[in-house]
């Protein structure tokens, strides 16, 4: 099924109905999605536990699935590999590793400079390049222990973006981030979209909501209805119940611009943000009672 | 002091500087990625496994270090295999590893005809019986090692830091584990003769650990602790000779304590700057 060239016209992402068990246990069932091509980021949302990181290790090709085809411009993960930037999760490093910030971006590029040789000049200037994206490139002769949380986080993006991907993964970037880096996050990857094509995954629905373009939902099955609208029961089937995600719990950390219409009714909060939108929820829930309703699930 | 500038002219003395300073460029290398991979056990295990090539080459009648070297290369293999490939925790393949290794010497040395001379030399190490075969032996493999860390530079330095992301971008980290661990074996067949293989384990971890007080960059760490681990296994050896004492022990013993010293210098100089801080917050 998978070619064995790169094809820009094949879907950046096809997944058909992939399984992934562990031994007994079922992380992935029947999981289904497209990504057509550039220019919108998919939000994943998701409890803990929920499959979501062993959904973006079996794009990349990490994990073995137990069923299912995935594949990533018309390749299969082995393969495409080398045209995905990935961002892992966070704070799964030894920070007191001898390493400095451009090694670190350096090893983005290492398939391509091959065995055997060094870095080419070649390669240090993609490096800096994608340290410049980040805004990082004075500090790249810092070990990596030396940076904040938010600049680690910003020099792990740089190492995904330094192999010119077109696809990005990225695995709770939030994490380690205050709000205002949180900002200065989804502002690069607004830039990066035009691109190529970016997933994020987040536990956290308020955090990511605002800023993605899409959102699906998953927990061990994947909910996603190809926009920003979740049904209560999607979100119901992916977290057991419906207290945390509520829009409006949370929105304030998330605060765009323009106010949404909410529901059938076209009352609006007022708050003035633009959160993921549960309609059949909003459509329940008077605009002014929203603070009670949040009690009310709890 | 005089007596040990006398003993230099002896061959066997210069033989046996020579060897620690062998030792000390691979353990230097190789400790390094030891230390910052934290796989210094995996190191021990390897090092327990060679007993049982040594047990071999005493049973077959041949030169000890003919049976170690593959004994190594093949234990190495297999904890890379059986922790990658299979199901079985890395930390219970070293143990395995560990133990079985040793058992197999320990049989072969019973089934072998008339008292084994050589024994206690493997364990506790006595860099003053070095034969000259073993120098060439030691400089083969000294420069196996580094033209190997050269040209898989940027291969380990990736791999150590994050093997997860060097299989992501295309490269097999998992062989390039299993060379690290081949490299390892090999500096391992360097260092039984000067320090045995129970100590070998500290002079993997113990230069390495004292260049990384001094340096947050691998080639520099890699220098730093060659030099370090020669200086101090010099200054053991002086002192072994000066007061009689085992070799590879007297070694150990002058690292640990640099090390502690180290330690606890760059403790008291955290502190200090703490208290710093707080005081200009005050």
């Amino acid at each position: 099924m998978n070619s064995k060239e790169f094809d820009s016209n094949a879907p950046v992402l096809d997944v058909q109905h992939l399984w992934v068990r562990y031994d007994a246990h079922t992380v992935l069932e029947d999981v289904s999605l497209q990504i057509a091509g550039p220019g919108e980021i998919l939000g994943i949302i998701g409890p803990n536990g929920g499959g979501k990181t062993t959904f973006l290790k079996s794009i990349l090709g990490l994990i073995p699935i137990s069923k299912g085809e995935i594949s990533v411009f018309g390749l299969s993960p082995e393969k495409a590999r080398q045209y995905i930037g990935y961002v892992p999760q966070y704070n799964k490093y030894d920070y007191d590793f001898p390493i400095s910030v451009l090694e670190v971006v350096l090893t983005g590029r290492l398939k391509r400079a091959g065995l055997f040789h060094r870095y080419s000049k070649e390669d240090k200037a993609a490096a800096m390049q994608a340290l410049e994206t980040v805004g990082m490139a004075e500090f790249k002769d810092k070990q990596i222990g030396e940076l904040s949380g938010g600049q680690r986080q910003r020099v792990f993006i740089a190492r995904a973006l330094s192999n010119d991907p077109k696809f990005l993964l990225m695995d709770e970037p939030n994490t380690g981030l205050d709000t205002f880096m949180q900002d200065e996050l989804y502002r690069i990857l607004a830039d990066l979209k035009k691109e190529m094509a970016i997933i994020v995954i987040s536990h956290d629905v308020g955090a990511v909501s605002a800023h993605m373009d899409k959102i699906a939902c998953m927990n061990r099955r994947l909910f996603f209805h190809d926009s920003k609208e979740m049904s209560r029961e999607d979100f119901i089937a992916a977290y057991g119940c419906s207290i945390d995600l509520v829009a409006h719990g949370v929105p304030h950390r998330v605060l765009g611009t323009h106010p949404y219409a909410h529901g059938a009714d076209g009352s609006t909060c007022g708050c003035g943000s633009t959160p993921l939108v549960i309609s059949d929820l909003a459509a329940e829930t008077p605009a002014a009672g929203q603070k009670d309703e949040t009690k009310e699930a709890k | 002091m005089l007596e040990i500038l006398d003993a230099l002219q002896y061959t066997f003395i210069q033989r046996a500087i020579l060897a620690t300073i062998l030792t000390s460029i691979a353990c230097g290398v190789i400790g390094v990625y030891v230390v910052t991979k934290k796989i210094v056990f995996i190191a021990g295990g390897i090092s327990h496994a060679c007993f049982g090539g040594i047990g071999l080459s005493f049973y077959l009648g041949l030169n000890p270090l003919i049976g170690l070297l593959p004994f190594s290369i093949l234990s190495a293999g297999a904890l890379g295999f059986l922790s990658k490939k299979t199901k079985v925790s890395e930390d219970s393949a070293i143990g395995i590893l560990w133990s079985l290794g040793v058992a197999i010497g320990v049989i072969l040395i019973y089934l072998t005809p008339g008292y084994a001379p050589d024994l206690m030399t493997y364990l506790f190490g006595n860099i003053l019986t070095v034969p000259a075969s073993d120098i060439w032996l030691m400089i083969g493999i000294d420069i196996v090692i580094l033209v190997t860390v050269v040209l898989f530079f940027k291969e380990f330095l990736s791999m150590c830091f994050d093997e997860e992301y060097t299989r992501v971008v295309g490269v097999s980290s998992d062989k390039i584990y299993l060379l690290l661990l081949c490299l390892l074996a090999l500096a391992t067949v360097a260092m039984i003769k000067v320090v045995g293989i129970i100590l070998i384990i500290a002079m993997l971890s113990i230069p390495a650990s004292i260049s990384r007080k001094f340096s947050h960059n691998m080639k520099t760490m890699m220098v730093y602790s060659s030099v370090i681990g020669a200086v101090l296994s010099l200054i053991g050896l002086a002192l072994s000779y000066q007061f009689d004492l085992p070799s590879g022990a007297t070694i150990i013993l002058v690292m640990s304590v640099v090390y502690l010293f180290v330690v606890g210098v760059s403790e008291i100089q955290k502190r200090v700057q703490r208290k710093n801080v707080e005081v200009d917050f005050e």
